[in-house]
């Protein structure tokens, strides 16, 4: 088991096709030698089922994989449009200076990233960007919304005056701020799934036309 | 003023600022004189003021004092040091002006100045007394040792109770020290001598208080309050030969009396719930008819078992001395509470020092710290 483990996914897969390849090699050379055409059922047959074998392994799986994905990507897209709709609606609205009240922030949406990120749907080579930007994006909401839960505990545990209220949405809404950092990154992300992955159907068409609205 | 310069270098001499006319306050005991007979203490009187009115007043007052069988006064003189620097981190900041209501005999305002001339904050010392001899006694032992210039003393001899004085009291303070704080006293029980005791607090408070400054009050206080305490109290007052001495010396200075001191009695009343009340009374007890020969030459018949009450008294209990404060609109800032020279069987009698501010200054707001905001953190 030890030295089995050492070798990789790619030995095994090279291995498994190899001895494909040379067994319906092999088939090729025998139906030409085969003398009578009953004996040359059995070489056609071994054939067919090689070919079977190499097309199902591979093919079968990456059709799998490429299934996973787009679904992965489903979710992302969705996810991110209603983060977005969730960041331009009204409970996100800057208070009212003459009037600013406790509010009861909806949370960002995040079990789509999470999903994706543990599915392993991008663990193939070349999609490294994807996942380094999902991973920072995850971590931004979740930061986010922890900073929201704290400001309602502040807001709703005590009295708190005007320019409190003004003061911490003020802090929320400062170029460079938290809320400012999360729309970049919402944007970076959007961009990122309409170039790179936005043949994939549905992506482009959730994702709406051209450059998503930038958030406030 | 700024003629005499050198000679007020010289402590032999004082400079004492006369309020108001003086015959005018003969006339005021005269009246007191005159009233009605009442055996039960409240008609003839010698009102508070008077009774340290004068030279032979002033003397047994200061014999009062120091005597081992008044120990009420000692003591209060005796601990007011300490009590007193127990309500310094009260005070406000920087230079303070200090002006004493009825200094006495300047023992405790020289424990308040040399507090201030420690710490390098005396400002000008104004005592203010009925008693142009009382002024001088209090002046002398209130700057013993102490490096306080002649010209930041200003003696100043007017009663203190009646409001047209302290209208001009109160200009002559702000026209010496400008908007500076100001810390006044009203110490050893001064206030219990007055008939109408709140009243007058409120008038203090309302004429000289402003919001920087602040009100050192001392009384007396009880912690019983029934008919034996009462008896306690008035007892405390009538073992002293030399306070009997004090007491009686107006009556020999206004009247032609022939003094018995047998015919003194303290009583001691309780006042509702706020305070036991003494008086003390002088009472004809010949079993015959006299009659007083006034200042003016006047004479007042002093029928038999009729009383001149010569002092006036109280210790208050505490709700009693918080009433008071609330109805002369003023608030606690620092108190302290000394328990004196109580016995097992005797009800505790104490001090009560009471470091006071006018109650419309507005207590200053409490400066807002932003609470921690989380998208700034
Ligand atoms: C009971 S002694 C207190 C002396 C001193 N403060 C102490 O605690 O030892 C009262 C003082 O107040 C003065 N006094 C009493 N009534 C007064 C009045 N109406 N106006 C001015 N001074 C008065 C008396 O002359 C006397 O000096």
């Amino acid at each position: 088991m030890g030295l089995v483990s050492r070798f990789s996914r790619q030995f095994f897969a090279a291995a498994t096709i190899s001895c494909l390849l040379f067994a319906l090699g092999t088939c090729v050379w025998w139906v030409t030698v085969a003398e009578g055409s009953d004996s040359r059922f059995e070489p056609v047959a071994s054939g067919l089922a090689l070919v079977a074998a190499i097309t199902g392994v591979y093919a079968e799986r990456r059709a799998a994989a490429r299934e996973r994905r787009a679904q992965a990507l489903y979710a992302l897209t969705d996810e991110l449009v209603k983060n977005s709709e969730l960041l331009a609606g009204e409970s996100f609205l800057p208070q009212d200076p003459l009037a600013p009240k406790a509010r009861v922030y909806p949370r960002l949406v995040q079990s789509a990233t999470d999903a994706t990120l543990v599915s392993g749907a991008f663990a193939e080579p070349g999609h490294d960007a994807l996942i380094a930007l999902l991973h920072r994006w995850r971590d931004a909401v979740h930061d986010f919304n922890r900073r929201l839960d704290l400001a309602e505990l502040r807001t709703y545990v005590s009295q708190v005056p005007a320019e409190e209220l003004l003061a911490i949405d003020e802090a929320m809404r400062r170029p460079g701020g938290q809320l400012d950092g999360l729309c970049r990154l919402r944007d970076e992300l959007s961009l990122l799934l309409r170039e790179r992955y936005g043949r994939q159907p549905g992506v482009a068409a959730r994702l709406g036309p051209g450059r998503p609205d930038p958030g406030r | 003023m700024r003629r005499i310069p050198s000679i007020l270098g010289d402590p032999g001499w004082t400079v004492c600022l006369v309020g108001e006319e003086q015959s005018g306050k003969l006339a005021q005991v005269t009246a007191g004189l005159r009233h009605g007979p009442d055996p039960s203490g409240s008609g003839k009187r010698i009102t508070s003021g008077f009774s340290y009115w004068g030279l032979e007043s002033t003397v047994a007052w200061a014999h009062a004092c120091n005597d081992l069988y008044y120990p009420v006064m000692r003591e209060s003189i005796g601990s007011f040091s300490r009590r007193w620097r127990a309500m310094t981190q009260t005070l406000p900041d920087g230079p303070l002006h200090y002006v004493s209501l009825g200094p006495g005999t300047g023992q405790k305002d020289q424990a308040l100045l040399r507090y201030l001339d420690s710490r390098g904050r005396s400002g000008c010392y104004i005592p203010v007394d009925v008693s142009a001899e009382m002024l001088r006694l209090a002046q002398r032992e209130a700057l013993e040792h102490l490096h306080v210039p002649p010209a930041d003393v200003l003696p100043v001899q007017l009663d203190f109770s009646m409001p047209a004085n302290l209208d001009r009291l109160c200009t002559l303070i702000r026209h010496a020290v400008g908007d500076e704080p100001v810390v006044y006293s009203l110490l050893g029980n001064t206030l219990a001598n007055f008939d109408n005791d709140t009243q007058l607090l409120a008038l203090l408070a309302e004429k000289l208080l402003r919001p920087q400054d602040r009100f050192l009050l001392e009384v007396a206080s009880t912690a019983g309050q029934d008919e034996a305490a009462a008896r306690a109290a008035a007892h405390e007052y009538e073992n002293s030969p030399r306070f009997r001495e004090f007491v009686t010396s107006a009556l020999m200075q206004y009247t032609d009396l022939q003094i018995d001191m047998n015919s003194l009695t303290c009583e001691g009343l309780v006042e509702d719930d706020r305070a036991l009340k003494i008086k003390v009374v002088y009472r004809n007890r010949t079993g015959g008819p006299l009659e007083l020969t006034l200042p003016d030459r006047s004479t007042v018949p002093f029928p038999d078992q009729d009383t001149i009450r010569l002092l006036l008294s109280r210790k208050y209990t505490p709700a009693g001395l918080e009433k008071m404060l609330v109805d002369a609109r003023v608030t606690k800032v620092g108190e302290t509470h000394d328990v004196g020279h109580a016995a097992f069987d005797r009800p505790a009698f104490g001090l009560a020092l009471l470091m006071l501010q006018s109650a419309d200054a507005a207590p200053e707001p409490a400066p807002r710290v932003p609470g921690p905001n989380p998208f700034r953190d």
